[in-house]
Formats: structure tokens, sequence, C-alpha cells
């Protein structure tokens, strides 16, 4: 029966060639859009799920006492300490993230290239916490040696080729006489622990960092015993810290592995977890995904519904030979089945194909491959045959209840109750659509307020080179000042950290000291030209002086902020004592204040900062009108200051943008599904109104008779779907303003949900609703009368 | 084997009944051949399409089989045009997108009869009906007679005993009428009961009764 069925809807399929292909194509966008959406969504749902119990490994972070915050990173010799004393930790490590220079330092090839990687500084317990598999070299005690040097397959493949690296000695950054002791797998796309190679962490090299009980920098990880009571373990971790004297500022808190990837974006330091994303994000794509293959589905129900009208015949005589309304149902569902199975089987070819061409626009190694995974097409085809259940329900219900003697009398009308609900889903439909494009515009206008929100700096034409290291230190003024003196560069200034990312903070008190803990304030590190060659404001006092000592010992600056902070009234007469980390108060004299400048994530608020002097910091930013020629010139100096590195350099304003590409990237995404949407209904659109004009031909006859003009059948036909996309006006914006301020509450200044653009995109959807149905109905209305009437 | 005693049908239009048939009173019996005639509108048709219990009555009583058919859910009604009733239009109602064979067969898919005992039904009617070489064409590209055949066919392929044929050769010329008109004969010679509604004499020649409609009423019962 099944296959009488299927064979029929075959037939039907190929007869009504028009009307297949857009069923199809609406089903098969809408499919798509889903599967792409899938395949993004569950590469986020299991990052990181490639460990060994993956769910018995957490990451130490530390709740910032002062502030509602956590911060991502943690303190290095608490991990020595975790294993001995709490039980249910089986293993602790901690890991820096740091870019190497790898080189192959050999007399076979004197001559081979650099290459870089990311390596993990850490210590053999990173072996027992994370369990990689070493493939080759020595497994029993991996990082015992400190020159030891393990490398991922891909990274040996990079440097030695097919020959067996084990044994071989390898020059590495923080390693002086490294061999390769090991080669591990390369871990997989989607895990925050990207690297190239790892190597031990040796903690003299930066004892203020990696050893001290005050610092947090590094990133720490446990591995606990199955089951375990998370809440008394993680007192445990802050006694074993306490007792150690871990400064009372922070308190450890446990954070599962699982949830990094998807539960960290409120975490402040948290460069060490690579490609984050947000549920929130996740949760949206899939409401866009279930919401595209709703408009899509209605196409089918739409369509299948108004058709019915040249279907009723044959349910008449059916229904009149016997058959039930379970047999004719299985008919009908058998038949959207049939669409949807075709346009699954379109879709996946599809993704299949552009897959590579959308790494870019998804910001996503993804990978589909069809036949190489077992799941994926039994799952298609499952969820192809759910679809086309769900859809074909309600068309079948309509289309089985057919009284047969109305049909068989030539008599029949589609019923009111009909016409009624397909108004109800176009309507669906566009508001869907409508809502979408909403969202994309208040996104849009949100990520373009905080490009221009006031920075306090200018960072246009000025552009930025990496000078941090070793040799450079020592000659850092002379380099600038060769820089400063170049024709082209008007004026050059350095900066220890670059604008996007979270400020580092300290720990300060105003005037006095107590004994309570002091105030978290943010600071920055500039040398003398700073203010000049970035326009920013000194509303009070001086500006460093160049070269004194006194003013790197004992002088800062602040922001407006933290001058309010403060309560005073002028900056004469006050000082702030700073507390470093390695525990020895310096009191410092405020010599100016700027206007605040937003050099933290432009999503947050401006905290109250200070401004330190130091001549030596890592970055140059250098201004220039002409930043090519400048940077021509600025190479010529840097090869000689620093010959053994590639000279790069980075306009201020690709930083500054840097920090907005996830909202970039999900704007985009939003845009092209929303088009898709609405590219989907209006598919169905433009077939409905085929139906709906054919269905009115003899009164288009017959006014055109009595003396219409085509202008005014053309508005006659049209007025209704204009009625349809303004109720639909009515129903997406509502959802759509509480959607949207719930995500813009996520942005400590955001941009006002402008009247405008909910009128710009109910207009927009009404011209295209307009352009969409004008095609059949001008040609509908441009027939000439005589013709209609004696087709009639 | 059917009996109607005073039914009414009616149509609401603008709050008032427009009756289109009035107190029929009717009794078929078992192999009876009946033929319905009267001028256009008298209601011949929906009288046939009450008998076949596509349309409901307004009022009065309808014995199917001894049994008032306002007893009957729509499962049962279902049941009855599966296994009992065949119909003949006369726009013949073929489903264009199937073939002839394919036409012949549905009530026997709907009875969910197997497929090889499918099989041999539909070619012993193709070849009683001498069709056996169009089972592959689609209903356009056949005659209007060879389209009533294959209506016919279809309608006795599940061997009802009661055949309603509205107005079956209305359609056709008169020697493609007369052709299908002995089909109707000859079945009704093998016991299966015929109620069929025509305008012709000639046609009606063929049954053993007339009955004539008048504006919604019976005139005559011959």
């Amino acid at each position: 029966m099944f296959k009488k069925y299927f064979l029929l809807a075959l037939r039907g399929i190929s007869r009504n060639k028009s009307y297949s292909f857009i069923n199809i194509l609406g089903f098969a966008l809408g499919l798509y859009v889903c599967i792409i959406i899938s395949l993004y969504v569950l590469d986020d749902l299991t990052f990181d799920h490639h460990f060994e119990e993956p769910e018995n490994i957490y990451r130490i972070v530390s709740n910032d006492n002062s502030k509602d915050w956590i911060s991502a990173v943690t303190i290095g010799p608490l991990y020595a300490l975790l294993e001995e004393n709490i039980p249910e930790v089986t293993a602790a490590t901690r890991i820096g993230g740091y870019g190497v220079r790898l080189l192959r330092n050999d007399i076979e090839q004197p001559d081979s290239l650099a290459i870089f990687r990311r390596a993990l500084l850490t210590d053999s317990d990173y072996f027992r916490v994370f369990r990689p598999e070493i493939i080759s070299g020595e497994k029993d005690n991996p990082l015992a040696d400190p020159n030891a040097v393990y490398i991922t397959e891909s990274t040996a493949e990079a440097i030695y080729g097919d020959e067996n690296p084990i044994g071989k000695s390898i020059e590495i950054s923080f390693i002086a006489d490294g061999y390769v002791a090991g080669i591990v797998k390369d871990p997989p796309l989607n895990t925050h622990m990207r690297y190239g190679a790892i190597i031990t962490m040796d903690s003299s090299l930066n004892p203020l960092w990696w050893d001290s009980w005050e610092n947090l920098t590094l990133t720490g990880y446990v591995r606990v015993q199955d089951n375990i009571d998370v809440k008394s373990v993680e007192q445990k971790i802050v006694d074993v810290a306490r007792q150690n004297g871990m400064t009372t500022m922070f308190t450890p808190v446990m954070q599962p592995l699982l949830d990094m990837h998807l539960r960290s974006s409120e975490l402040r330091y948290d460069a060490f977890n690579l490609n984050k994303s947000e549920s929130s994000i996740i949760y949206s794509l899939i409401i866009i995904a279930i919401l595209v293959l709703i408009v899509a589905s209605i196409n089918f129900i739409n369509l299948s519904t108004a058709k019915s009208t040249n279907r009723g015949k044959e349910i008449g005589v059916r229904k009149v030979l016997g058959a039930d309304k379970i047999q004719l149902s299985m008919q009908f569902l058998t038949e959207s089945i049939l669409y949807t199975l075709l346009a699954m089987i379109v879709a996946l070819g599809a993704v299949e194909i552009s897959l590579p061409w959308l790494q870019p626009f998804l910001n996503k190694p993804l990978e589909f491959n069809i036949l190489q995974n077992p799941f994926i097409i039994p799952f298609a085809l499952l969820s192809a045959v759910i679809i086309g259940l769900i859809s074909g329900i309600y068309p079948s219900m309509v289309l089985s209840s057919f009284k047969p003697i109305s049909t068989l009398k030539g008599e029949f009308k589609s019923g009111k109750k009909g016409i009624i609900m397909r108004r109800i889903l176009v309507i669906g439909q566009f508001s869907i659509s409508i809502a979408l494009i909403l969202a994309v515009l208040i996104v849009i206008s949100q990520l373009k307020f905080m490009q221009k929100t006031r920075l306090g700096y200018n960072k246009e034409n000025v552009f930025v080179i990496r000078t941090g290291g070793v040799r450079i230190d020592l000659k850092s003024d002379i380099f600038k000042e060769r820089v400063i003196g170049l024709s082209a560069v008007s004026n050059a200034a350095r900066l220890r950290q670059l604008p996007g990312n979270t400020l580092p903070t300290a720990e300060v008190f105003f005037d006095h000291r107590t004994d309570e803990i002091g105030s978290m304030i943010d600071e920055i590190f500039i040398d003398e030209n700073f203010i000049d060659a970035l326009d920013v404001d000194l509303i009070k006092g001086r500006n460093f002086i160049r070269g004194s000592q006194a003013d790197s010992a004992s002088a800062i600056l602040m922001n407006e902020t933290a001058f309010k902070m403060t309560g005073w009234d002028n900056i004469e007469g006050h000082k702030i004592i700073w507390v470093p980390a390695d525990g020895v108060d310096v009191e410092l004299r405020v010599i100016g204040v700027i206007r605040d400048i937003h050099l933290g994530e432009a999503k947050n608020v401006i905290e109250p900062m200070i401004i330190h002097y130091n001549p030596r910091s890592d970055f140059l930013l250098v201004r220039a009108n002409d930043i090519e020629l400048a940077a021509s010139q600025v190479e010529l100096v840097s090869n000689e200051f620093l010959p053994e590195r590639d000279f790069d350099y980075f306009p201020l304003n690709d930083i500054f943008m840097m920090q907005f590409r996830e909202e970039d990237s999900f704007a985009k995404k939003l845009a092209a599904f929303a088009i898709i949407a609405i590219l989907i209904a209006c598919l169905g659109l433009f077939a409905l109104a085929a139906f709906i004009t054919e269905k009115r031909t003899r009164e288009i006859g017959i006014r055109k008779v009595l003396g219409s003009s085509i202008w005014s059948i053309v508005v006659l036909l049209t007025s209704d779907f204009i009625k349809w996309v303004l109720i639909a006006n009515l129903v997406a914006w509502p959802l759509a303003w509480y959607a949207m301020n719930t995500w813009l509450q996520n942005f400590a200044y955001r941009t006002s949900l402008n009247p405008l653009l909910f009128a710009l995109s109910g207009f927009a959807a009404l011209m295209i609703a307009i352009i969409t149905v004008s095609f059949h109905t001008i040609k509908a209305a441009s027939q000439n009368p005589a013709n209609i009437m004696k087709y009639e | 084997m059917l009996k109607m005693q005073g039914v009414f049908k009616y149509y609401i239009s603008k709050y008032r009944r427009e009756y289109i048939l009035r107190d029929i009173d009717l009794e078929v019996q078992k192999g009876e051949f009946v033929t319905v005639m009267g001028p256009s509108g008298a209601g011949k048709s929906t009288l046939l399409y009450l008998l076949g219990m596509l349309e409901s009555i307004d009022d009065g009583e309808y014995l199917y089989k001894d049994i008032p058919i306002h007893s009957f859910n729509d499962k049962k009604r279902t049941e009855i045009h599966k296994h009992e009733i065949g119909f003949v239009f006369q726009q013949y109602h073929l489903i264009d997108e199937l073939t002839v064979y394919e036409n012949i067969e549905i009530p026997l898919l709907y009875k969910k009869v197997k497929s090889p005992e499918r099989k041999s039904l539909v070619c012993d009617i193709l070849d009683k009906f001498n069709i056996v070489a169009k089972k592959d064409l689609f209903p356009n590209q056949l005659s209007g007679g060879q389209q009533q055949l294959v209506g016919i066919c279809r309608a006795i392929i599940g061997k009802p005993d009661l055949l309603l044929a509205d107005e079956p050769t209305g359609n056709l010329n008169s020697e493609q009428g007369l052709e299908i008109m002995e089909v109707l004969k000859k079945m009704n010679q093998h016991g299966t009961t015929i109620i069929q509604v025509t305008h012709s004499r000639e046609k009606a020649a063929f049954g053993n009764r007339i009955v004539n409609l008048l504006d919604g009423m019976i005139q005559a019962d011959q």
C-alpha cells in the first residue's frame, strides 16, 4: 500500500513541476539552515569532550572578593599541594600558554626554518590530568627531565618531515637545551586546549608570576574521583590555599571543564579559554533554526491546502470508492514525507558542497562527512520523516475531510475556515521574518554604537608594532626616538597592553593604608608620548617627564572616574598607596588627571584607573598619516634593532575591532539566516499569490468588462497581502522588542531601541511582499477580459 | 433492500428552505433495475446520492437493508461504500493521474485485497470488457465510451450488490451509450441491483421499472 502511495506521490511531484519545485526548494532551504546550525551547535556542545572522563576535570578559577566577578586565572604554587592534601583530587596541574618559536637544532639541517606554535608551559602532572595520548617516545614519566619537549604529530611533521624526531635536539623559547622526548596526538579542533608543544614550566624563570601566592597568572586544573561532592572539595582547596598564604582577595572556585566553553562569558582574564562561545548564542541559533523550519513548513501547509481545490475530485472519487479517512490521510502524509525526504537530500548535498566556503562566515572549522559518519544519513532521514509528518498533519486532515458529494458535483469551494487558517499562517511567517530583520538591525546598531562610543583617545592613523623582548628593553628609548625621527611618522608612544582586553588590576589605598582590602583599580603603563600621540585630554596636573626616575618610581596619573572615586578636591597633597604582588607597599604621587579613556572591553563600563610611567612597554604605537609608508620606514629601523624578528604591524583600528568579533559574527549569522527565512516565506507567498489570483480570474474579467483599470485591479489583489503583512508587524514588534531588550542587557553602554528600526523592518517586509505578489497580480490584471471570459 | 419513507431534502438559502425532494416514498427490491427519470432540476441525482448515502436526508426515514441509516456512523458508511455499493458517474470521474489499471484497482486497495488476487481480479475484468490493451493508458488518452467502461469496471470490481449510475451514458454518443446499457443489463441479469438516472426513454427501457420525478416529488412509479 505504501509503495502505491509512494509511486503516486512521485508521479504527482513530477506532474506539477513548478509547485513541487517551490515546495522542495522551500523545505530544502529550511533544512539547509537547520543542518548548518545543528553542526555548529553540536560542535559547541561537544567542545572539550575528547578528554578521558572529562566530567572529572575541573578548572580552578578565582572569585575576586572585591568585585562581583570571577577571574579565570589562578596562582601557581597551589597545585603541587592539592594532590597530597585532598584525597578526592587525583591529579592537579597549572598551565601557561605561550606562542613559541620552534627550530630544529642539529647539524643535519643547519638552515631549517623556525615555526611558531602555541606551547603549554606545564608540569608532568598535565599528563595525569588530561591524559593526552603519547604516540611515541617517553611514556611513563613525561617532562621529568626539564629539557624534555613533547610535540604534536603535526608539529613533528612540520619540523622533521618524515624523520623520526625522538631524541633530536630542538631549540625552543623558555628552554635552553631542548630535545624531543615524545610525540603526542594532535588535539581535535573543538577544544580550548590547542597546542603544538608541551614543555616544562621552570618557575624560577619567572618567580614573581609563576611562583607567587599573590599573583594570578596561570590556568589551573584538577582531576578528581568519580561522583565527588564539589562543594566540599572546593572548600578543601580553599583551606589548603589559605593555610599556605594565598591572598584573601581571591577565593578558588571549581569550574567543570565541560562548562568552560559555553559558561565562561562573565569570566575576566579568560584568554587561555580559546574560541569560547556563549550558551545564549547556542540558544539563539536553535531558536532561529526552529523558526526557519516553521516558515518552511508553513509554506508546505499553505500550498497543499490551497491546492486542495484542484484535488477535490480525486478525493471525492476515492471516498466514494470506499477510502476511509485514515487511508486518505496516509496517502497525503506519504506525499509530504516524500517532499521532505527529497528536500533533505538536496539540503545534505548543498551542505556538503558549501561547507568549506562557509568557514569564514561561521568562524568555526566544521566537518561534515556524510559517508564517514554512519549516523548522519539515518538521522537526517528520520528528521525528514518527522518534519514531513508534522507538516503533513494539518493538510491531510483538511483534505481527507472533504465531503465527497460536493466535490463530485463540481460545486466545491474551499471553506472559510481554510482561508482564515491560511491567513494566520502567512501572518505567522511574516511575523517571524520581520522579527528576524529587526533582530539583525538591532544587533548591527548596537555594534555601530559600541564602535563609535567615545573612547577618549584617537585610534585613527595609528599602527602598532610589538617591541617587547629582552634585547630591545635596554635600547627601547633609542628605538623610539629613531622611529619618531622618521619622516613619515608624526609621533610614537609605548603601551603595555593593547586596547579591547580586560585590563590588569592592582590593589590601592587612597591617602591611608588600612588593614582591610584596598580598592581594586585598573592599571595601565604608558610613556611620556602617549598622551600627545593618542590625543588624550589631560584635565589636571602634568604629563610624565621623559627619563625622570622620580616619575617612573613614584608618580602616576589617574582617570576622571578614579578621581571622582577618591572624593578629593584636588590632587595636590594626596597620595596613593599601591600594594604590589610581592607585598612591599609603594607610595605614589598623583601628578595629573586625564579624561576617561576606554582601553578595556567596549562592552564593559569604564572603571577607575591609574596610569604608571613605564618607558619599556611591549607595544609601540606609531602615529602617521600614511600608515604604509611609515610602516616601510619603521621596518628598516626594526630590522636593525630586532634582527631575529619578522617585522609585522597592525592598524590600531583593527585591533580595537577584534573585540567585536563575537558580536560581529553573530550579526552576520543572524542576517544570513534572516535572509533565508524571508526567501522561504517569499517562495510561499509567490505560489500562494498564483493560486489566489487564479481563483479570482473570473472576477477580474468581469471587473475589466465593467471598466476597471489594470491599476485598480492590482491594488485590489494586492491589498489583501498588504493587510497580512501589516498585522504581522504588530505581532513581530513586541516579540522582537522583548528578545532584543534582553540581549542588550549584556552591554554596559547600549543603543536605544529606535522606533525607526521597527518601521524600517516593517516597511522592508511590506516591500518584499508587494514585489513578490505583484508578478502575479499584474499578470492577472493585464489579461484580455475576453480571453478570461471565454476560458471560463 | 432499500426503503424510503417520507424523505425530504432541502437547502437553506436566505433563511428559506428550498426543497429538492419532498415526501419521497420508494422501495427497491433486490435484483431490480430501476430507472429514475425526470426533467432537469427534478432532484433525480440528489435522490440517487441520498440512496447511496453520499448525502444525508433532512427528514423522513431511510432503511438500508432494513436498518435505518441514521444509526450508521462515518465508519460504517465507509464500510458500505467499500463493500456494497458501486457508483458510476456521468462525468466518469476517473482519477487523471492514474492509469486505467490503477483506476480500476483503487477499490481493491481500500478493501485491502492482497496483491496477487488484486492482479487477477483486475486482469479478469479488463479481459471481460475487452480493454486489456488500454490498461497502461491514462484517462485523457481514452474516448468517452472507453472512459465510462473503465468507470463501470471500477464500480463493479468490488462486487457490490447495488450499483448506482448517474446518467452513465449522458456524455456518450448513441452507439457507445447502447453498449454501456447492454453491460448494465447483463450485470443486472447476474443479480446486481441497479438504480440509474437518465433523461432518455430508450435507455430507461433497459430497466424493469421507471420512477418519474417532477419538482422533487414522485409523479409515477411503473
